[in-house]
């Protein structure tokens, strides 16, 4: 499909892709020095600040839109309509204490803002952070031990070839992590680094491999036009 | 009316859940002495820190949060290793928790080590002489322009300081001057993001990982590639058994707690493999014995 430039909607987008696409990629290969100008140094240094104030504007967008859907939901006494009220109080409260009291906290030593602000909010903080939000990260990743279990008890069956040598691999390197095998086998011990240190980083290197030459086409692909998903220019 | 292999085939996951609370809850309550035995890939990262010329410039990175209990240990083992060894330190960290964690441990780690200039002395080592936490790398900009120079990024440390009242960035003005990076990776943005903008441009420049169980075979290429001296990883701490290693090699046993809980680790791997096999038996005696489908 021909992309007309006064589509600017659809051609700013392609053309800003082309633009920054050939740059990185020349930067990455070809570096022009101009007296004590770098291309190779300003797209590295300064053009990435660009990337990172656009990543965090993103971030940003992502809380709006977070906030949207919970808001619908709740409004619309969706489904656990209750955990999205607990959404919407928590994350603006959240971001408050943060922002004046938090660890990273925009003007800790009251030079702006009255230092008893951050004084007042950053045990609050602390307390949210430490003893609530760090504990249920732990809580979630401990409980994934348990699933780990029960799901491998309920997946892993050994139904054809494939399967079989997975399983039995999976068995083997699971013995020989589990730190008691030295007083059971140490055997267990030798076949688990043979498998992660040969069939495993052959795995793996076939993958990284293949997933780099990927990557290379589709961004070939993605500067010349051929492929339009990523700025929506095909219409998608 | 169910047979008792159509049973085993479909076990209730309450009573596993039963289960993994119950053979972790008991080598936890009951310790006993558990034997280890060291891998090469915790071995090598020992070995990687412990190589080190007297005076050299060490950084750690942790890429990690409060929510990975396999990583924390390992960082615990390592800084007292860096601490004891005669190094110079800067902490960095990719995860905005990262330097947090650092403090943590930083403030109750034993500092006692030997002296960078003298190595044959004993000293206590003090913030900012001996050790900088530099704090949260947010950004890749970050990350490519404090390998050039710190004091051009950065006005103040993790602890508010300024960064320009510091010795020790005074003598070591970038991460340019480290020989080794220790990272402790959770996930992403991890050491690979070091691979592409630091070990580029100094290939003298050594790595090692600190790795949750579950990722460890992705670092392996990197493993194989370091070994052979190419960009990669120089060693691998793997989990918490890595951990238990690492403070086994140390030799100060009860440092991070990860001895203590191999017994439950290895308690847990064996009934993973025991509930596996059951669940095939079910299935094949189903399948089989039973006139199955």
């Amino acid at each position: 499909m021909a992309i007309s430039l006064a589509d600017y909607k659809r051609s700013i987008p392609l053309i800003l892709c082309f633009i920054f696409g050939i740059l990185y990629a020349f930067e990455w290969y070809v570096d022009i020095r101009v007296g004590d100008f770098s291309l190779s140094y300003y797209l590295e240094h300064d053009m990435l600040n660009y990337f990172n104030a656009m990543y965090s504007v993103a971030i940003g967008i992502g809380a709006i839109n977070i906030f949207r859907i919970h808001y619908r939901r709740f409004t619309r006494r969706r489904k656990y309509w209750e955990y999205s009220l607990l959404v919407l109080i928590l994350i603006p409260v959240m971001a408050v204490i943060s922002v004046f009291g938090g660890r990273w906290a925009i003007d800790p030593k009251g030079v702006v803002v009255p230092r008893w602000v951050y004084d007042s909010l950053a045990p609050t903080w602390n307390f949210l952070y430490w003893n609530i939000m760090s504990l249920i990260s732990q809580t979630m990743f401990s409980l994934l031990g348990f699933f780990i279990i029960s799901a491998g008890y309920r997946a892993f069956r050994a139904r054809n070839i494939d399967s079989i040598i997975l399983l039995i691999s999976g068995i083997l390197v699971v013995l020989g992590q589990a730190p008691i095998n030295a007083s059971v086998w140490p055997g267990f011990e030798t076949i688990k680094n043979w498998l992660m240190d040969v069939p495993n980083v052959a795995g793996r290197r076939g993958i990284l491999l293949g997933a780099a030459i990927g990557a290379l086409a589709y961004g070939v692909r993605v500067i010349f036009w051929y492929e339009r998903r990523p700025t929506l220019a095909g219409g998608e | 009316m169910s047979t008792w292999y159509e049973r085993l085939e479909n076990i209730d996951p309450r009573w596993i859940y039963l289960l993994v609370y119950i053979v972790i809850a008991i080598p936890i309550i009951i310790p006993l002495p558990s034997p280890l035995a060291i891998t090469p890939y915790t071995r090598d990262a020992f070995e990687a820190v412990e190589k080190l010329p007297p005076g050299s410039l060490v950084v750690l990175s942790f890429d990690y949060s409060g929510a990975n209990p396999e990583l924390h240990p390992q960082a615990i083992a390592v800084l007292r290793h860096v601490v004891r060894r005669p190094l110079y330190i800067y902490i960095v960290g990719m995860w905005s928790d990262g330097p947090v964690m650092a403090d943590q441990i930083w403030k109750v780690i034993d500092k006692t080590g030997y002296d960078p200039e003298d190595p044959t002395k004993l000293i206590t080592k003090e913030y900012g002489k001996h050790i900088v936490n530099l704090g949260y790398l947010a950004t890749t900009a970050l990350i490519v322009g404090v390998y050039d120079t710190i004091t051009k990024m950065m006005t103040i440390d993790f602890y508010g300081n300024s960064i320009d009242s510091l010795p020790l960035v005074k003598k070591f003005d970038g991460i340019k001057y480290a020989s080794l990076v220790i990272s402790f990776a959770a996930g992403s943005p991890g050491p690979a993001t070091y691979l592409q903008y630091w070990a580029t441009q100094n290939p003298n420049m050594k790595f090692v990982v600190g790795s949750p169980g579950v990722s460890a075979p992705g670092f392996m290429p990197y493993y194989e590639a370091g070994k052979l001296g190419e960009i990669g990883y120089v060693g691998v701490i793997i989990s918490m058994r890595g951990a238990a290693e690492y403070e086994t090699l140390l030799g100060e046993i009860g440092l991070t707690g990860a001895v203590a809980a191999l017994n439950a680790q290895s308690a847990v791997h064996y009934l993973l493999v025991v509930v596996v096999i059951l669940g095939n038996l079910g299935y094949y005696l189903r399948k089989y014995g039973g006139g199955g489908r």
